[in-house]
């Protein structure tokens, strides 16, 4: 039992216990994680049919966590606060991967055409899917390539406030209430309130720049935060962002390469739809698939260490077992089997082709979006989704009805693979137990996508979707790409340009460049200004004043700023929901 | 930064920035890309000696590789011999020094990467075993926890030890 001398911000919360179990897996955690991880799944789900975002809520997790475990049952512990924001994110995470997808079918007026069992197994299985196939990535990306996974390091920076003396949570707590305000503050157009701080300033106006000219930058700290915990790979995202934008735009249009009826501010919007971002799509895939090769020996010593941590002494046998995994695939492997051959009619020739390519691409898809993660915090799910109904058009025989089904597995799977690896993260950097972490998470992921299922079915009866009232702007965004590759309009030969120049960068020695610059074309400037802003004032304090001060004071900061905007976006969700706010 | 690694930047940089502007005329200018992958190709080989070599220098001048890490675990495990049996308050507070102070061992592990990708692999998800171990004594014994703390604590102690040898063991 835990007495009340414990403070915020200060190592002195005194125990009589010493002999206890150390709490990390406990009824509480999981309690707790389900339901908060419910209540922001049903809010998000909503939500982000109507504003068109989402967001995991991991931090959010942590700081309500503390307020339950500590405050209410006065009993918390670190790692036992790991597991409820795990679960809860978890739980949380796979509605990006529904309402980008299965929202497209009632759009379509196909959503009949498949039974909600069906629903309801292939989302569930992508959900479990994404952590398995990300077994032995967390040994290579978080142990041995040393990643930094932004998102996981300012929750662990949260979950750890406690204990690291007030000067840390005065600045994790000062971060948090600026992005808060600010953020608040953005958003009084929406309350009915004049605007203050507009959501974005557009510089190239300011600075008289021709019209094709993009320089609007996101007035959004919970990125310039990401920024400012990323650092130096931030800035290769810059770069490439720079290339993109003011190299090529201008390059190509001095080279009369525009159709003629492309002018003036549309310049901007041209290139970057037509000829950067799907280069850079490719890019990152084939950096990605060259990573996959360059870390190969990496990924057979992880797979090796898994093994063998069951020979370490007693009590340290951490690791998820590897047969965890083969589960996985054989369950994929199963799942994309059967949902084939039963609903497409395809045959045993073309099901056991589709499932095996379903597997190869979850596989190679939830790494990128891993590494992608892991060295910048953003992760390209609209992108790989692209390719994801790209792929399974062409190998269902363009049933469309059928690919968004799979489309939906595909985006939970990868969606729940970032998520988990930003937790194991958290989990490392307070010493969490990455098989608990783990178990935990098979066992309550599934959760989210019947939650947000529900909540989409309930929608479509109440309001409709695709109209005023529920735009459902993602769901949109993919009936668009379905129709433009019915309609053979896909730039194929950007996919395959890109993908060859991103698997030659990723060759050169640094690692994961080529996802880097292909992020940086993939990703609107609009946000790449303040990301790389962090960068540079990361990179500038670090070198002015040296890596203590980054522990120290900066990343407090960052986890603060990031924390904060989270927040009040998961209040606006709820207050959207309950009808308070129409966006 | 040395010549060669410099001269193949520059090179791979120009190659990506005529490669991007080539691959997105629609359609791609198959052509130019093919003679942007060429400048990149040389880019990507002189850069990569470079980087080889400068590893290699920085193993031998001790500004990283084998002495740099025996000199960065040996004081690790120094720091953590005198706490073994510390107040959980001073342990709390020496472990978030010497964490931070092994926040360096992946920068300074680089020229291991010579000795092979497999060796740089087991080396980092040893040391990372343990790393991972003291952060968990951190946080028992922030959170009052004192045989976890110590349990953990041993553990860490052992894994930077069994890291020790293995850098030892290594002949950069």
């Amino acid at each position: 039992m835990a007495d009340a001398n414990w403070k915020v911000g200060e190592a002195s919360w005194k125990r009589k216990d010493s002999d206890d179990t150390y709490r990390e897996v406990t009824p509480a955690a999981i309690i707790l994680g389900v339901i908060w991880g419910a209540f922001m799944a049903a809010s998000f789900t909503y939500a982000g049919m109507i504003m068109g975002f989402t967001s995991g809520g991991s931090a959010i997790a942590a700081i309500v966590g503390w307020g339950v475990l500590r405050g209410i049952l006065k009993k918390g512990t670190v790692v036992e606060n790991n597991i409820v924001q795990t679960i809860a994110s978890a739980v949380n995470i796979s509605v990006s991967g529904v309402i980008f997808t299965i929202p497209a079918l009632y759009i379509m007026g196909l959503h009949q055409e498949i039974s909600t069992t069906y629903f309801f197994l292939a989302t569930a299985a992508g959900a479990i899917l994404g952590i398995t196939f990300i077994i032995p990535l967390r040994k290579q990306m978080i142990e041995i390539d040393r990643l930094r996974f932004p998102t996981g390091t300012a929750v662990a920076t949260v979950l750890k406030t406690p204990g690291s003396g007030i000067e840390k949570a005065r600045l994790l707590f000062l971060g948090m209430a600026v992005s808060a305000i600010v953020y608040l503050v953005q958003q009084f157009p929406v309350l009915g309130l004049p605007e203050i701080i507009p959501e974005y300033i557009d510089l190239g106006a300011i600075l008289h720049l021709p019209e094709w000219v993009s320089l609007a930058m996101a007035l959004s700290l919970m990125v310039f935060g990401m920024g400012l915990i990323t650092g130096r790979n931030g800035l290769i995202v810059l770069a490439g962002g720079i290339l993109s934008y003011y190299i090529i735009t201008p390059i190509v249009k001095a080279l009369g390469w525009l159709p003629s009826d492309v002018t003036g501010g549309a310049i901007s919007g041209f290139v970057y739809s037509n000829m950067t971002r799907p280069l850079g799509i490719g890019m990152l895939l084939g950096g990605s698939i060259a990573g996959l090769i360059l870390s190969m020996p990496v990924i057979i010593v992880a797979l090796k260490s898994i093994a063998n941590a069951s020979k370490l002494g007693t009590g340290r046998n951490e690791e998820l077992p590897i047969k965890y995994l083969y589960a996985g695939i054989t369950l994929a492997f199963l799942l994309l089997l059967i949902t084939t051959y039963k609903l497409g009619n395809l045959g045993i020739g073309r099901s056991l082709l589709t499932a095996l390519v379903g597997v190869a691409w979850i596989f190679v898809a939830a790494l990128l979006v891993a590494m992608s993660t892991g060295m910048t915090d953003w992760s390209p799910v609209s992108g790989l989704s692209l390719v994801s109904v790209m792929i399974l058009l062409y190998l269902t025989g363009k049933q469309v009805p059928l690919t968004i089904l799979l489309g939906a597995t595909v985006g939970v799977a990868i969606s729940g693979a970032a998520d988990m690896m930003q937790d194991l993260k958290t989990g490392h950097l307070v010493g969490g137990i990455p098989s608990r972490q783990q178990k935990v998470e098979l066992l309550t992921a599934w959760i989210g996508p019947i939650i947000a299922l529900t909540v989409v079915g309930l929608i479509w009866k109440a309001y409709g979707i695709g109209n005023e009232m529920v735009p459902a702007p993602q769901a949109m965004a993919l009936k668009s790409m379905v129709d433009a590759i019915l309609g053979g309009n896909v730039p194929v030969d950007k996919f395959i340009a890109g993908g060859i120049l991103g698997f030659a960068l990723s060759m050169s020695g640094i690692p994961g460049l080529g996802v880097l610059v292909g992020l940086s074309m993939y990703l609107p400037m609009l946000y790449i200004l303040p990301y790389g802003l962090g960068c540079i004032v990361h990179e500038i304090a670090k070198r002015k004043k040296g890596n203590e001060f980054i522990t120290e004071k900066v990343l407090p900061v960052a986890a603060g700023l990031m924390v904060g905007e989270a927040a009040m976006t998961l209040l606006f969700a709820v207050l959207t929901v309950m009808g308070v706010l129409h966006p | 930064m040395e010549m060669k690694k410099l001269v193949g930047n520059v090179l791979l940089t120009v190659g990506l920035v005529a490669g991007a502007i080539t691959a997105a005329r629609i359609p791609p200018m198959w052509s130019g890309l093919a003679a942007s992958l060429a400048v990149m190709g040389a880019g990507i080989f002189l850069r990569r000696q470079g980087a080889k070599e400068e590893l290699h220098r920085a193993a031998q001048s001790g500004t990283g590789g084998v002495k740099e890490l025996e000199r960065l675990l040996s004081d690790a495990i120094g720091r953590i011999e005198k706490i073994m049996d510390a107040p959980r308050e001073k342990a709390v507070e020496e472990l978030t020094g010497i964490l931070e102070e092994l926040n360096e061992f992946a920068e300074k592990a680089q020229p291991l990467r010579i000795e092979g990708l497999m060796t740089y692999g087991t080396i980092m998800s040893v040391f990372s075993r343990g790393e991972r171990a003291l952060n968990r004594a951190w946080s028992a014994f922030a959170d009052g926890y004192e045989n976890e703390g110590r349990r953990y604590l041993r553990y860490g102690y052992d894994d930077l030890k069994e890291t020790l040898s293995a850098v030892k063991a290594l002949k950069v």
